[in-house]
């Protein structure tokens, strides 16, 4: 009887810890993807706009610089799609500012977007929102 | 349910394990809803805000700086933050981002040595999602300029700025370009200059150069926009002017030990310092004659050599801390000599000095030693006569530097007591193409200095003239060879005889000018353009003495005016002036007590400073007095340097300008 008792004991821990592993999240898990990247694209972008470059392409619509300045600093297996926002949600860039398929911002289930305002350029205010969105390959 | 009772163990497994299991779960479920919080959180976003708001805050003061700096509008930075306010809240709408901001500062200190622009602002950020509230941060924009020095040199005519720019916390902004400068020169507007850039000891230095800037300006601004559209102005005047030393060495019956000891004053731009003695020669001093080094690294090294009773010389070398002496360090030959039997100078390139003497044996042989830098050579001999010559003894000799930048070449013209007359050239390690030029065929040739050598300033021609037999002659050594025959120089008219002659070369061409005072007490003098000579007879038919030269002549540093001073009358100086355009001005005279035997005029070497050409004369009453001269007015002060000389008959002294300026 007692051996019975023990296998019923041994399958409640299993099961236990089978249901415990599934609701796992360890850090190589997906889950963790779009936190990471959405750092990564936010310190491109501070980079660039400490360097004073970003608010130089953005103002002067150097567009390829720009998409340019983002492919390299960039991991290459992060696709990216940049666009530039007025206040009023109108979108600056009239032409798309992207590294890969777009496709895949839609099908990718980690997506990560990152926000970023800047203030004007030189000595005019004119803020402009920059959204980011980033997805690895 | 009894035998259930009965078997306690088995039911205590199970419950045990079930109650495994559920911690099991319990701690899963925890973590799942940790997880699950963490990631729909977004908390990286929401330090993202925090940062860009930050960010995004100082990049606004900075801009709102740059714009009140260049349209002096200070309610920018306030406008500015009100708008920022609303739309960063409606930029992150969703996330409840309430931004405030207080003491809201622009101020400018501007037109000073030491300008600033600044604008700061204090902000408080809530984000009201995540329960973050009065998170505060200051913004601050800062530009700050400080203008060194202004110097200013007269010869170059270059204007020299030397700034810092900081921004904050007083961190040097080293990434400026030309683009971020504009100068403003009183008088010059918008002069074009150039940039440079260097860490010096303590600071990243800017160092603006503005060329032909032919007046010494009121004052100068700068400009500095930074790359953030930043600007600030400074001011300033003219902080340093570069003027350029010289020195006297004379014989002055003086100090400690009198006449046997050489004296020297320093001039310092402005004034003639106090009287310095030197180290004893050993023998009362007759003739000085002084040299100033002509490389940098030893711009203030300058040597003085005396030829005193005993017929020996001494050298004396300023080694920037003292005069080191040489004593006797070369015998001419004579005692009680009359004639400057020596000359001393310094080879243009290697910075190495040449010391010529006479020395006994007949020949026309000389002595000859270098100055290394450190050292003197040991006594070397050269026969001046090599070729063809039946000459004597040196009685006078004349050294001129070659001034073109890379040779070492000197010149030298020796007449002996047969009255031959030779150019020789020393080409940096010996002596070579040795001329008989002619002789100086009249009964005293050799008793005055008759003989003058300098060379033309671009050419780089060595010209040698020298009297003979009613007229004086030029000939000039181009570097490779001689001219193939004198040129005849009129200044008298073939009728008397020159007994000195002094030739001076335009700094800034191949334009000379020589003097001579012929034996019947005339002053004449002669130009030459380049390839001949123009004479002007008779500017004075009766000078203070013709035994002893009582006029010299020289150019202004920029070449463009000739000075030309003489003794001719009790109690005054009389001097002109010439230029290419106007030829001789009329006669003026200063106040001079005395008559006038010995006249000596010297350039400044670079034009910087107010005084173009110093002086001296020594007058009747065996007082060495001082000339200056600004290039329009001769001043000048009897026994300025002594009042016993203790003699008349010997040029007793020389002034010799620095190479190099000097700040004060």
């Amino acid at each position: 009887m007692r051996v019975v008792e023990a296998l019923m004991a041994s399958l409640l821990i299993v099961v236990a810890v089978t249901f415990i592993n599934v609701l796992a999240v360890t850090p190589l898990s997906p889950a963790y993807e779009a936190t990471e990247l959405e750092k990564v694209g936010y310190n491109v972008l501070y980079d660039l706009d400490e360097r004073g470059l970003l608010c130089r392409f953005v103002y002067n619509r150097e567009w390829g610089n720009l998409t340019a300045a983002l492919m390299v600093a960039l991991p290459t297996d992060v696709y990216f799609n940049l666009t530039v926002y007025n206040l009023d949600d109108t979108v600056v860039n009239d032409v798309p500012l992207r590294y890969g398929d777009p496709n895949i911002f839609e099908s990718s289930g980690s997506v990560a977007s990152v926000s970023y305002i800047v203030p004007g350029y030189q000595i005019y205010y004119d803020p402009k929102i920059l959204l980011l969105q980033l997805v690895r390959e | 349910m009894r035998r259930l009772i009965k078997q306690k163990r088995g039911q205590f497994i199970v419950i045990a394990a079930m109650m495994v299991a559920i911690m099991i779960v319990s701690i899963g479920a925890v973590m799942y809803g940790a997880v699950t919080y963490f990631k729909y959180e977004r908390w990286e976003e929401y330090l993202a805000i925090v940062d860009n708001v930050k960010s995004a805050s100082s990049r606004l003061v900075e801009m709102s700086l740059a714009n009140y700096t260049l349209t002096l509008n200070d309610k920018t930075l306030k406008n500015n933050l009100d708008q920022w306010r609303n739309n960063i809240t409606k930029a992150y709408y969703g996330f409840g981002v309430i931004l405030t901001y207080s003491n809201a500062t622009l101020a400018r200190h501007w037109n000073d040595t030491t300008s600033f622009s600044g604008g700061n602002a204090t902000f408080i950020l809530n984000i009201t999602s995540v329960g973050l509230v009065g998170y505060e941060f200051t913004a601050l924009a800062f530009l700050r300029v400080s203008i060194l020095d202004v110097v200013w040199s007269t010869s170059t005519k270059d204007l020299i700025v030397r700034l810092t720019v900081e921004e904050e916390g007083l961190t040097p902004l080293t990434n400026l370009g030309k683009s971020n400068f504009q100068v403003e020169i009183s008088g010059y507007d918008f002069p074009d200059f150039t940039l440079d850039r260097y860490y010096s000891a303590t600071h990243f230095l800017y160092e603006i150069r503005c060329a032909s800037i032919s007046k010494q300006p009121e004052g100068v601004a700068v400009t500095v926009v930074d790359n953030r559209c930043v600007k600030a102005v400074a001011n300033s005047g003219v902080t340093r002017v570069l003027y350029v030393p010289a020195v006297i060495g004379y014989r002055s019956d003086t100090g400690t030990n009198g006449m046997l000891s050489p004296k020297v004053r320093i001039w310092n731009g402005t004034a003639w310092s106090t009287e310095n003695e030197l180290p004893s020669a050993g023998s009362p001093v007759r003739f000085v004659r002084v040299a100033y080094c002509p490389v940098a690294a030893r711009y203030y090294e300058k040597i003085l050599v005396t030829l005193s009773d005993d017929g020996y010389l001494d050298a004396y070398v300023w080694n920037d801390t003292a005069w080191v002496v040489t004593n006797d360090i070369g015998f001419t030959g004579q005692l009680t000599p009359g004639q400057r039997r020596f000359d001393i100078e310094y080879e243009k390139t290697s910075g190495e000095a040449l010391l010529v003497y006479s020395i006994t044996g007949g020949k026309d042989m000389i002595g000859y030693k270098v100055w290394n830098g450190s050292s003197w050579s040991e006594e070397n001999i050269y026969e001046v006569t090599a070729v063809g010559g039946l000459g004597e003894n040196v009685y006078w000799a004349a050294l001129a530097q070659k001034p073109l930048s890379g040779s070492n070449e000197i010149a030298l013209l020796t007449v002996d007591d047969k009255l031959a007359v030779y150019g020789v050239v020393w080409n940096g390690s010996l002596f070579s193409s040795q001329l008989k030029l002619g002789s100086a065929r009249w009964e005293y040739g050799y008793v005055f200095e008759c003989i003058a050598v300098a060379y033309e300033s671009i050419s780089g021609y060595a010209t040698f003239v020298w009297a003979d037999n009613g007229y004086s002659y030029s000939m000039q050594w181009n570097g490779s060879a001689w001219d193939s025959s004198p040129k005849q120089i009129n200044l008298n008219g073939g009728a008397t005889d020159d007994v000195w002659l002094s030739l001076k070369a335009d700094p800034v061409s191949d334009k000379l000018m020589l003097l001579g005072i012929d034996n019947t007490w005339d002053l004449n003098t002669a130009y030459w353009n380049g390839s001949s000579w123009t004479v002007t007879l008779d500017h004075d038919i009766d000078v203070d003495t013709p035994a002893l030269r009582c006029a010299d002549l020289e150019w202004e540093p920029n070449g463009s005016k000739v000075l030309m001073v003489w003794g001719t009358s009790n109690a005054k100086l009389s001097y002109k002036t010439w230029t290419s355009s106007g030829g001789w001005s009329s006669e003026g005279t200063i106040l001079a007590a005395g008559t006038h035997w010995w006249v000596q005029l010297r350039r400044n070497s670079l034009s910087t400073g107010a005084t173009k050409i110093l002086g001296a004369r020594l007058d009747s009453n065996l007082d060495l007095g001082s000339l200056k001269f600004d290039g329009t007015t001769l001043t000048g002060t009897a026994g300025a340097f002594t009042t016993n000389t203790n003699t008349f008959y010997f040029e007793c002294f020389e002034i010799e300008y620095q190479k190099f300026g000097s700040q004060p």
